[in-house]
């Protein structure tokens, strides 16, 4: 079998038979991309909207270059960036908000920042599991697009 | 910043240790029992190894977080799993049922408490050892996998840098109890805590 694991700031692309994970996904957003056809997948466990310069330059960081990066690696293994879809999960405010706190609301920015990206590139998110108050594990098959979802409290897929 | 040198690996151990050694005192007066305490274990990690220090991502723990604001801002986190929970709620409210994920206003109160007991003295210790001016935000808690709650203090860390500077302390020896209180210099404070001591990064 081919199982990765990645963490927080990382990403990661395979094919098919291959199952990628990520456990604890809390204010961060999942990113998965999914060629049916070709049956490749990535997942990126990105903690922050947008680069900016002079910021670091780890690629999983950011929603917009996690997801730039992923596609160019899903290319490489043969995807074709037309027929790609995604997946959103994750981008909970895991403690509760204050008066003024933007940190706070960081999983709701990772969230508007992955759509407009998106939507920006022509690709269709057709499933999502975002925002809320929990934790989540996410657990994508290569083989068939589909994502596991596991919260201290329930299990789903989408 | 990218590597810690000697003396600064050093400085920031014994800083740790003055804090520490402060919030144990404070969790031993509160309980009524002796606390046994970690030497704070000191490193720049990058953002996927930090839950490592609190014994893996998908670790079920309590997480109390507070910002340290003033001269060496920061965030302090206070880290329990679930038997230690426990032991702390049962000693503080006796007679006290529990749900690990749904706690009671008033257990999430008390241990949102004990999480301000420990992180004032450990703060205190610091502030006084570098005259320098530090006060904490309000505690906030949650109660979920480790990763999921640290992804908030490495989000405001992510902004500026690539690394956490962890200085992280662990209570407690028995394998079933476990406590954490961890230490996150914002990457500016920590580069001014060496100017204080006249610890400069090797050129």
């Amino acid at each position: 079998m081919n199982n990765y694991q990645i963490g927080m700031a990382q990403l990661i692309v395979a094919k098919a038979p291959g199952i990628i994970r990520s456990t604890g996904l809390g204010s961060c957003i999942g990113i998965i991309l999914y060629d049916p056809f070709a049956k490749v997948g990535g997942m990126a466990h990105a903690m922050l909207p947008k680069h900016r310069p002079g910021r670091g330059d780890n690629k999983g960081k950011y929603v917009d270059t996690a997801i730039d990066t992923m596609l160019e690696d899903m290319e490489a293994l043969g995807a074709n960036r037309l027929n790609i879809i995604a997946k959103l999960a994750g981008g909970a405010q895991m403690f509760p908000d204050s008066d003024r706190d933007s940190l706070m609301v960081i999983g709701s920015k990772n969230i508007a920042a992955a759509e407009e990206h998106l939507s920006n590139l022509g690709i269709a998110i057709v499933a999502r599991d975002v925002g809320g108050h929990s934790g989540r594990t996410l657990e994508l098959d290569c083989r068939d697009g589909t994502l596991y979802i596991k919260t201290v409290s329930n299990e789903t897929k989408i | 910043m990218e590597k810690l040198n000697f003396n600064e690996q050093d400085l920031l151990t014994e800083i740790g240790s003055i804090g520490t050694g402060h919030a144990a005192t404070a969790m031993a007066d509160i309980l009524g029992q002796k606390i046994t305490i970690t030497v704070p274990h000191v490193e720049l990690v990058s953002f996927d190894r930090v839950a490592e220090f609190v014994g893996g991502p998908g670790r079920n723990l309590a997480c109390i977080y507070l910002d340290v604001l003033g001269d060496l801002p920061g965030t302090v986190l206070v880290m329990f799993n679930e038997n230690t929970a426990r032991r702390l709620l049962s000693s503080l409210i006796p007679d006290t049922e529990l749900n690990f994920f749904e706690l009671s206003h008033l257990q999430q109160s008390a241990l949102m408490e004990l999480g301000n007991i420990l992180s004032g003295a450990y703060l205190s210790a610091l502030a006084d050892f570098s005259q320098q001016r530090m006060y904490l935000s309000v505690p906030r808690l949650a109660v979920d996998m480790a990763e999921a709650m640290l992804s908030v203090p490495m989000a405001k860390l992510g902004c500026k840098s690539d690394y956490a500077l962890l200085v992280q302390a662990r209570f407690f020896e028995e394998s079933s109890n476990r406590g954490y209180i961890l230490f996150l210099p914002d990457p500016g404070a920590a580069l001014r805590m060496m100017g204080i001591f006249g610890v400069g990064s090797d050129e």
